[in-house]
């Protein structure tokens, strides 16, 4: 091998003259520019044509309920079992993307188990879909988002529409556990959608693979990203060659054993270094298709898979050598695919997805007691993933685990809006969804950004910090200050959260506003210090916070402040 | 939308390195079982060990090039067979490669001039992107290195990313040792008031997560409580949230809110003797982190997240100014540059120390790039050390049975000289549990 051998495809070398004819993509290679850094892609102007400034609130997110009397709240250790308010708050803190008044109301009238498998199976719920129109994208083919790439503005607009989309349905769909679910697919199969040249293939996988399978089986799950071209690119899959006189590209097999399947835990894994170099041969060829008519969509490459025999694991999983090229022809694939599916089906792996589900869902340190269970029932289920969630969130243990996990920062701020019943302008690349952009950005969590094929964590020693933590704070003031004066622009109707009759004092206010609204309990203290901001007495009269926009505002901006807002 | 990738290129060490809660072991008190008792075991440990020596001792400013930075093409044994053998397309080429003047010759570390006498000398040259580390910091002998180094196989050979970088920031492959080596390091030193650890980035580095507050800022200017109708107010109120003593979010609440007010509104007197730094996240780091040095803000420890070196394809040969690797390197030289030139002759109480999870395999693959291996370079640079290359490397390097170049210096005999001789007073068998001391490699001077 020499350096002029290296691999690209505008001189990729036919090796074996039965092999299809390789088309170049015009577009291939875009030589790394300097560092892999991010393009600087962020422009203001808002981009004519591209959905319609609709602005939606109130329908999405059913007001609040009328409250009853106003009464502040006063925590108190829980000592005994969990009240029925207390339980059903605890489910929707971790169920769906931050629990409002309108969610932990409803559980509390249908019950934990009703509420969870509508959950689960939530056909009969309303989407957010609706509020997407426009956004063309989202329902594009590669190639189609190939050419919208190619035009001006084009990689702006397709990764707005899915950011903006991504956010809208995180907090206005009611089927809240399914967009929770995608969220932690997305890290579960990080993709850093900036990787390389096809930054347009994001979308499709998001699509097609993670919102498709969220709630579904985990062996069509991993199947459908294994073949996805964005994690092909990702990972680099695509232009890894066995055939002979080459080295495979380990990268993909080796995320695929550590991160997507098997597993590393407690720092032990059941796998080698020759398990991923053999992986990495097996799946050689999986690729992507050059075609004009299916361009960017897999493809197997039979003339570049690697024909060794390959054994796995000990032999638990292996296949014989493919010397022939009709033998590649006709059992390349299929090869790969056994191994998916084998993969998807071990032990390890589920293990590891129950530690992950159980690490999301109840503690950083969830009881193995729980792993075991939530395993066993995967396995059972034939990878199936709702029985695991059902399992979980229905266990003495989940039930145990009353705040003791930290939201990370777009587990936050889209809680915020929902609390606050903020009215999001769907416009994807206008002012709004521009700041909600900027602002996931500051506070270390931009989304499809994660440059690591782990994904974003989910644990309270990572998120926990200084920087995140006066971020989070400037955000919510942010967030409670959007008096909407800009049409185009982030509006919370700060006077809707008030109670139809306001409570004596301005303590009282404030703590009713916690416990009702924000669904978290605060000291007297707390609120009396709120109030302190505001610049109004705690004892006197509720009207001088609720009579005044920017007291109330501040009032707000604090408690999306306050740590039992950050944690679930 | 602002997105610095390097910032993000900061890889979580998945399970094990979260699950320690700083100043927080109360709050899972009674969650579980016999996992628990065993952390808390090692966390009390570690606890505010014995007040030590309160001398000042350096500033140390520890970079992490996240992704495993493929060493043998930023310091090349460019004149070994092996290596020009098994690297046809991206080998670094040493001088005598090229007919008459020409710039993509790796850049000599050898011996000379401001550089004493070392065993290793001729052996290597840096990548040629590097010029400005060659031409500053390594003429006036203040840049050592160390090759071949990383986590000895007998104690983990994890290729992982993510379990790599947990081994190297915890300074332990056990996976019981869930804070890191730098923070247990600063736990040895009384006075701690201030800003003296800084974390660059939205998120804490591993190696500063513990028991000693460490501050994770993204930037100087954006550090402090904003956004609200009156700040000052607020501050107060957001003070009767977030306590002390409390668990980790409430702690790190409070522990912010008592030093934002020293960071706000640091004067910002420029780069000094003339440095220039780029744009990238490196660069920008290291000009915050002198401008917290000269504030005088207490500041011990600064860590700063490198990113962009998991160079799986496409790394280009080095003698194209244009290609992936030698930019990169490049980068990555001029920050460093800057940082020393900008600093001048405080580089006397400063210490710079790089790191990364790993090296790469030596064979390149069939993408022009490298998957993952084992040993990788690292570098020392102050005004204290004595500049060379250190430690052991293997006469010849090969193709192994797992591709690697192995590790030859554990990374802890060379943090630990540093520790010890620049921020002396802390107890090494704290620090580097399990790390059996070695001699010095006489890196720099005490």
């Amino acid at each position: 091998m020499s350096g002029t051998d290296l691999v690209t495809v505008d001189t990729i070398e036919v090796l074996d003259d039965r092999e299809p004819d390789i088309r170049a993509d015009p577009s291939y290679p875009e030589p790394p520019t300097g560092v892999r850094t991010a393009h600087s892609r962020r422009k203001m102007l808002s981009m004519a044509g591209i959905g319609t400034l609709g602005v939606v609130g109130a329908a999405c997110v059913p007001p609040p309920s009328e409250p009853t009397t106003p009464t502040p709240t006063v925590p108190t250790a829980p000592t005994g079992p969990l009240s029925s308010l207390a339980v059903a708050q605890h489910l929707a803190r971790r169920a769906t993307f931050g629990a409002t008044q309108a969610d932990v109301g409803r559980i509390m009238s249908m019950g934990t188990a009703a509420w969870l498998d509508q959950q689960l199976s939530p056909s009969s719920l309303a989407t957010a879909e609706h509020l997407l129109s426009g956004y063309v994208t989202l329902s594009n083919t590669n190639e189609a988002n190939y050419a919208v790439k190619k035009t001006s503005g084009g990689v702006d607009r397709i990764f707005d529409e899915l950011d903006h989309a991504t956010l809208l349905r995180a907090v206005y769909s009611q089927r809240q556990l399914y967009e929770v679910m995608c969220d932690f697919w997305t890290n579960h199969l990080n993709i850093w959608r900036q990787a390389d040249w096809p930054i347009h293939l994001k979308t499709r996988d998001n699509e097609t693979v993670i919102r498709a399978h969220a709630l579904g089986k985990f062996a069509d799950l991993l199947m459908a990203s294994a073949k996805s071209p964005a994690m092909l690119v990702y990972l680099d899959n695509y232009e890894s060659r066995g055939d002979a006189g080459y080295q495979v590209n380990e990268n993909y097999g080796r995320e695929l054993l550590e991160l997507h399947t098997l597993g590393i835990i407690n720092g032990s894994q059941v796998y080698s270094e020759s398990d991923v170099v053999g992986v990495a041969k097996v799946l050689s060829g999986w690729g992507i298709d050059w075609d004009n008519g299916s361009l960017h969509n897999f493809e197997f490459g039979a003339w570049a898979h690697n024909r060794e025999a390959v054994s796995i694991l000990g032999g638990a999983w292996s296949r014989p050598a493919r010397p022939s090229w009709n033998d590649v022809v006709a059992n390349g694939l299929k090869d790969g695919e056994s191994l998916i599916r084998f993969l998807a089906r071990h032990p390890s792996t589920a293990r590891h997805l129950a530690t992950k589900l159980a690490k999301r869902f109840v503690s950083d340190f969830p009881p193995p007691a729980l792993i075991d269970r939530l395993a066993a029932i995967y396995t059972a289920n034939d990878t199936a993933i709702a029985p695991v969630l059902r399992e979980l969130f229905l266990s003495a243990e989940f039930a145990a685990s009353v705040n003791q996990k930290v939201k990370r920062p777009i587990d936050w701020a889209i809680s915020a809006l929902r609390v606050t019943g903020a009215q999001i302008p769907t416009d994807c690349s206008g002012k709004a969804a521009n700041d909600l952009r900027k602002a996931a950005s500051a506070m270390g969590q931009p989304l499809f950004e994660r440059v690591s094929p782990d994904g974003w964590p989910d644990n309270a020693a990572y998120w926990v910090g200084a920087d995140g933590l006066l971020k989070r704070w400037e955000h919510g003031a942010g967030i409670a200050r959007a008096t909407g004066s800009d049409p185009a622009k982030l509006k919370v109707n700060a006077t809707a959260l008030l109670p139809s009759g306001l409570p004596s004092t301005n303590s009282a206010l404030v703590s009713w506003l916690a416990s009702e609204r924000f669904q978290i309990a605060i000291t007297i203290a707390e609120a009396e210090a709120i109030c302190a901001a505001a610049s109004v007495s705690p004892g006197g009269a509720a009207s001088q916070i609720a009579g005044s926009d920017t007291n109330l505002r501040t009032c707000i901006g604090l408690l999306l402040a306050h740590p039992s807002f950050h944690r679930r | 939308m602002t997105t610095t990738i390097e910032n993000l290129d900061q890889a979580e060490s998945n399970a094990e390195a979260s699950s320690v809660s700083r100043r927080g072991f109360l709050a899972f008190a009674g969650l579980g079982g016999a996992t628990f008792a065993a952390v808390s075991a090692l966390g009390n440990q570690y606890a505010f060990a014995t007040p030590g020596n309160t001398a000042q001792g350096d500033v140390l400013v520890f970079v992490f090039n996240r992704g495993g930075m493929d060493g043998l093409n930023v310091v090349a044994p460019y004149r070994m067979p092996t290596y020009q053998a098994l690297r046809p397309g991206i080998r670094v080429k040493p001088p005598e490669d090229f007919s008459g003047p020409n710039a993509g010759a790796g850049l000599p570390l050898d011996q000379g001039g401001a550089v004493a006498n070392f065993a290793l000398s001729g052996v290597f040259g840096l990548n040629p992107g590097m010029t400005a580390l060659h031409q500053g910091p390594w003429a006036n002998g203040h840049l050592a290195v160390v090759h071949a180094a990383g986590m000895p196989a007998s104690e983990s050979a994890t290729r992982s990313h993510f379990e790599s970088q947990r081994n190297w920031e915890s300074g332990s492959a056990s996976i019981g040792v869930t804070d890191g080596f730098l923070n247990r390091h600063l736990a040895a030193f009384n006075d701690r008031s201030g800003v003296a650890a800084v974390g660059r980035g939205s998120a804490l580095q591993m190696m500063l997560r513990g028991n000693v507050p460490a501050f994770s800022m993204s930037s100087i200017a954006s550090f402090g409580v904003r956004g609200f109708a009156n700040n000052s107010r607020a501050t107060t109120a957001l003070a009767s949230m977030y306590t002390s003593g409390g668990d980790l979010l409430s702690s790190t609440g409070a522990e912010t809110l008592s030093v934002t007010s020293m960071v706000a509104g640091l004067p910002d007197p420029g780069p000094q003797n003339g440095a220039t730094y780029g744009y990238d996240s490196l660069a920008q780091g290291l000009r915050e982190a002198a401008r917290l040095i000269r504030a005088n803000v207490g500041l011990r420890a600064v860590v700063i997240d490198d990113g962009g070196w998991d160079t799986h394809t496409n790394m280009g040969a080095p003698e194209d100014p244009n290609s992936y690797f030698r930019r990169r390197t490049g980068e990555f030289s001029n920050a460093l540059a800057a940082f020393y030139t900008d600093l001048g002759t405080q580089m006397d109480e400063v210490t710079l120390v790089t790191m990364s999870e790993f090296g790469r395999t030596i064979n390149e693959n069939s993408s022009g790039g490298t998957d993952h291996g084992r040993g990788t370079a690292m570098f020392v640079m102050g005004r204290n050390v004595n500049g060379g290359v250190y430690g052991d490397f293997p006469t010849s390097i090969a193709d192994g049975p797992e591709g690697d170049l192995v590790v030859a210096n554990d990374y802890r005999r060379i943090i630990s000289e540093v520790l010890t001789k620049r921020m002396p007073g802390s107890d090494m068998a704290t620090v580097f549990p399990r790390y059996s001391q070695q001699s010095v490699l006489g890196l720099l001077a005490a």
